[in-house]
């Protein structure tokens, strides 16, 4: 029964039309959640079912077989591409917590001669999708010699206009009276910033790292563009180039694609509260 | 905390020569809050200004350009508008056009429906509510690349399951991936199953801060649940609509990576070519790098007379 806080208009706790009433509710959005988690079903199978072409007709494998995974990590440079994936997204998320909490620190507490303007700029910059940047970009850093390289991956990611915002209002949310108490205390500005105020905005910053590193992980099209050299695919780019040139061999697909999420899926699962606070983080008010 | 600007003010009054107030100005300048805040933004604001404000305006000059092929650079001594105007009497890029906005609205408005219908289903105090939140959201973890091989199987013509399913009710078996009249309806579909969490947990999150008593209230006055939520509970949505509607909407506009994935390295995808897969075939398969920079700014301008109302909306509001 649900919990007795949710005292709704026309939710009596008992009678048929209540039972009728609950069994849809739990109903509609049992066979959703059935819908939704199938097709994580249908990877699994297909990764462990030895003729997986034959696996439309049924959803319980007749036998199960690990020779896809086998002939994947023989075949491909998997270790490779989970070693790009972890220094590409480990990177870019240190690189975040860095220079957006200097940011969005300056932006809250740090008092100077243009700042709102400074702020909207930083904003303005959530409307502009990365497509339009790709090609000037992308000519830059070839320019530099940084195609396929970790720092051609990593360089346009390190600093995010969503993060400055999260890091900005906690700072502000932080009382400045302990800024200033510190600063008699001698702190300086940087000082102030390191040893009072960035312990405390530790929920934020957990938000922003977990969020960006999932993020990074699952990013494609920075990957297809600047790495495109094999032993510097990271794994997004490598099921791609695995999916086009085993074509048909759906086993062996979908084993790589079980390979790219199941640490994502952790991930996920174990700071679900941070993800979904980095995911409504735009539709919060300050 | 002082204003510098007094201090400047005194020490002109006594240093006298020009040389000195010229020093003191600086040595000031250098203890103001300004330089002071340097440190912090200064790194950050290069790269992203460069990377973004500098890319656009990077992307604008090789738009006026004739650059393409692979190595000379562009030629800036002959900038005009033929890129744009080749652009717009190419039916292909209306084409593409269409496409983007069709996915734009129908995928938005779809999304956001199902979105409040499961918020409001998981609002109603139901059991394991964390769990089933959990399942919904799955996709949004996942990569396109993932989630577009799930989809290319699951619309497969002969063992696919949605084939099955539909077989159940004696139709098809369609050609979901392959017919251009089926196509973006069935892209569109599977961007709907990837994003209805993300709609759902902002919506939740705009549900939960209604006080309780609000239905309270509306019992009392005798309305009806349906009433209750489209009289009350909806309208105070308002913010939560806004931000979720602006996020899906640059989703759309770069699903590029879904359908990119799905259709294979550069293929057309016919029916789904919308102006990302359209600017990035031309830019990096064809090297026309500035007829694609010009497709990237038909793009940009998309997007601003997207989201620039939404912005303007929070700042009148006072949460930005």
């Amino acid at each position: 029964m649900p919990p007795s806080n949710y005292d709704y208009p026309g939710y009596e706790r008992s009678g048929p039309a209540y039972w009728s009433k609950t069994a849809l509710l739990y109903g509609g959005v049992g066979i959703g959640a059935l819908l939704w988690s199938l097709p994580f079903w249908w990877m699994l199978l297909t990764a462990v079912s030895a003729n997986p072409t034959g696996a439309g007709s049924s959803l319980i494998p007749a036998e199960t077989t690990f020779a896809n995974f086998e002939d994947l990590f023989a075949t491909q440079p998997v270790g490779r591409w989970f070693f790009n994936t972890i220094v590409f997204a480990g990177s870019v998320t240190l690189f975040n917590l860095t220079f957006d909490s200097l940011a969005g620190y300056a932006l809250a507490k740090v008092e100077f001669v243009g700042r709102e303007k400074l702020f909207l700029l930083f904003v303005a910059t959530i409307m502009v999708p990365s497509m339009v940047t790709l090609i000037p970009v992308f000519i830059l850093l070839s320019e530099l010699g940084w195609v396929n390289t970790y720092q051609g991956l990593i360089a346009p990611l390190i600093a995010n206009p969503l993060g400055i915002f999260l890091l900005r209002q906690q700072f502000k949310s932080l009382p400045s009276s302990l800024g200033d108490a510190a600063k008699i205390d001698g702190c300086n500005e940087l000082q102030t910033f390191y040893k009072v105020y960035l312990p405390l905005a530790k929920p934020a910053l957990a938000t922003l790292g977990i969020y960006t590193f999932v993020t990074t992980w699952k990013n494609f099209e920075w990957p297809l563009i600047i790495a495109s050299d094999e032993s510097m695919y990271t794994l997004p780019v490598a099921l791609f180039a695995v999916r086009n040139q085993y074509f048909t061999e759906w086993g062996l697909v979908m084993a790589a694609a079980t390979v790219i999420v199941l640490p994502v899926l952790v991930v996920f699962m174990s700071a679900q509260k941070y993800f979904i606070r980095g995911m409504t983080l735009s539709g919060m008010k300050g | 905390m002082s204003n510098p600007q007094d201090t400047v003010a005194g020490s002109q009054a006594v240093g006298g020569t020009e040389t000195d107030d010229w020093r003191t100005r600086l040595v000031e300048f250098s203890k103001s809050d300004f330089v002071r805040s340097f440190p912090f933004w200064f790194v950050p604001f290069s790269i992203m200004g460069l990377g973004v404000y500098g890319g656009i305006g990077y992307n604008t000059l090789i738009s006026l350009t004739d650059y393409e092929g692979f190595n000379e650079g562009p030629d800036y001594t002959n900038l005009d508008l033929g890129m744009y105007v080749q652009a717009v009497n190419d039916p292909w890029v209306w084409t593409t056009s269409k496409n983007t906005f069709v996915l734009l609205i129908v995928f938005t408005t779809i999304t956001m429906l199902l979105g409040l219908f499961l918020a409001i289903m998981l609002d109603r105090g139901i059991r394991y509510r964390e769990k089933i939140q959990t399942i919904y959201l799955l996709p949004m973890a996942l990569s396109f690349v993932v989630t577009a091989q799930f989809w290319l199987w699951m619309y497969n013509v002969n063992n696919g399951l949605v084939n099955t399913v539909v077989g159940l009710f004696g139709l098809g078996p369609y050609n979901w991936i392959g017919d251009p009249q089926l196509v973006l309806g069935s892209v569109i579909f599977a961007l709907i199953w990837q994003f209805s969490g993300y709609a759902m947990v902002v919506f939740l999150a705009g549900l939960q801060s209604i006080p309780d008593d609000q239905f309270e209230a509306a019992k009392v006055d005798g309305a009806s649940v349906f009433k209750t939520y489209w009289r009350v509970i909806i309208p105070q949505l308002k913010s939560s609509s806004v931000s979720a509607a602006v996020v899906l909407m640059i989703f759309a506009l770069k699903a590029f990576t879904f359908l990119f994935s799905m259709f294979g390295q550069y293929r057309v995808p016919k029916g789904t070519d919308i102006l990302a897969t359209l600017m990035v075939r031309e830019a990096f398969k064809l090297q026309n790098w500035a007829y694609a920079a010009a497709i990237a700014t038909i793009l940009l301008l998309m997007a601003l007379a997207v989201i620039a109302p939404y912005l303007h909306y929070q700042h009148k509001q006072g949460s930005l």
